[in-house]
């Protein structure tokens, strides 16, 4: 991520640039004055990811960097975040009115930093994914347009982790006797799936379900483990391996990173998506069934509530 | 946190040494700046200039000392930047920058 960080005082943006290291940002442009800053966004030949700019600076402060920057085609919609003394907060209003994105407190604290450039980091992503997704839809709207049937399992474009569920159910059927008792599945329901279908566009469903799975990757730090979207607003995960974390704990982490687009989803009019973890399922020795019962039960026990599931897992209806 | 120990020859390959070396040598300056004003708010000369003057090291110095490993100038500077912002008296300001400017005087005897 290109960073371009702007305050008066020079002793700042060396800590800045240096905590930003430590956080794994290396890519950081430093500028003393905001028109220094306006004329190294229109004449370096640069773009910048992100602008972190101090509030409180002699003849052009945050606020009105900001809504310059905003004026600039480029920069319409690059995360802009102002840097203020904690007794400073009042005046950071005046920034989001121009158009600043978020604000960070002085003096600098790493935990603080690294969340809030973290977020903007996930924005990023996400607007990259959503890039991709409208590239695609725009090579298929010639073809045929966007239509989601809110069963039927799909291949979510821009989602590079997900694998269509048939093929999922071919590879189960293609493992071993010992690799399949050894697989687990565990699948992860929209709660909510069914409100947003039928508030949404086509588009935007597909959209939402993107940016659930890009959640549960983001959630499961692993890449050993094969992801798919089922339909019905789940989503099957299957692994060889001990997923390394709790079904409440993934559940917890993914509905907070969903929590992120909370914006994004009000200004289109819908809740964000709310989702529960089922218990992993796997096959048992003594009663061995078909091999893809697994991602049914799996299925089954995230669209169950906990307190209907038995301690097992198993279903108690 | 953030206030980890960055004295000369520690850590020199820290990411955070530059800034702390850049403080050091600019404590010198604001030390300069500091003091003039604080001799003309004692006299009662150029008042308004003097709190500019105060209000805006005292600023730079709240938001990066307590980062660099200075933290009772950090506190200091917090201070005389929080009495800048409420208009206290001349007194109060005054008493407060005494602590900050000998702070910064330890510092490049240091």
């Amino acid at each position: 991520m290109r960073i371009l960080a702007i305050d008066d005082d020079p002793v700042f943006l060396e800590l800045l640039a240096g905590m930003l290291k430590m956080i794994g940002y290396a890519q950081v442009t430093t500028m003393p004055s905001g028109e220094e800053a306006l004329h190294e966004l229109d004449f370096s030949g640069m773009l910048y990811d992100c602008i972190l700019s101090d509030m409180q600076m002699p003849d052009m402060d945050g606020a009105a960097l900001t809504a310059a920057i905003r004026q600039r085609t480029a920069y319409r919609q690059t995360p802009i975040l102002m840097i203020t003394a904690m007794n400073g907060k009042n005046a950071v209003d005046d920034a989001f009115a121009a158009g600043a994105t978020d604000y960070i407190t002085k003096p600098l604290d790493i935990i603080e930093l690294r969340a809030r450039i973290g977020m903007v980091d996930r924005l990023l992503a996400e607007r990259r994914r959503l890039a991709e997704f409208a590239r695609l839809v725009g090579q298929r709207a010639a073809a045929a347009e966007i239509k989601a049937e809110f069963d039927t399992p799909i291949l979510i474009p821009g989602f590079d982790r997900g694998i269509e569920f048939l093929a999922m159910e071919n590879y189960l059927l293609t493992l071993g006797v010992k690799r399949m008792y050894s697989t687990s599945a565990f699948a992860i329901n929209i709660k909510n799936a069914s409100i947003i279908f039928n508030k949404a566009t086509g588009a935007t469903y597909v959209q939402m379900l993107g940016d659930v799975g890009a959640q549960i990757v983001d959630a499961l730090k692993t890449e050993d483990v094969m992801i798919s979207y089922a339909g019905s607003g789940n989503f099957v995960c299957m692994t060889e391996r001990d997923p390394g974390q709790s079904p409440d704990d993934l559940e917890i982490l993914i509905n907070i990173g969903l929590m992120d687009f909370e914006t994004i989803y009000a200004a289109d009019r819908l809740p964000v998506p709310q989702v529960r973890v089922g218990e992993p399922a796997r096959s048992a020795f003594l009663s061995p069934t078909k091999p893809t019962r697994i991602l049914e039960r799996a299925i089954q026990s995230a669209m169950t509530p906990p307190e209907k599931r038995s301690k097992n897992g198993q279903m108690v209806a | 946190m953030n206030a980890i120990d960055l004295r000369p020859g520690l850590w020199s390959d820290h990411p955070l040494a530059p800034a702390e070396r850049l403080f050091r040598q600019m404590a010198g300056e604001r030390l300069d700046i500091l003091s003039r004003a604080w001799a003309r708010l004692d006299s009662g000369q150029h008042v308004r200039e003097a709190l500019f003057d105060i209000h805006h090291i005292a600023h730079m110095i709240a938001g990066t000392a307590g980062s660099l490993g200075h933290a009772r100038i950090g506190l200091h500077a917090a201070e005389v930047e929080r009495l800048c912002l409420e208009e206290a008296g001349r007194e109060a300001m005054l008493q407060a920058l005494r602590p900050l400017i000998s702070g910064l005087a330890d510092l490049l005897e240091d």
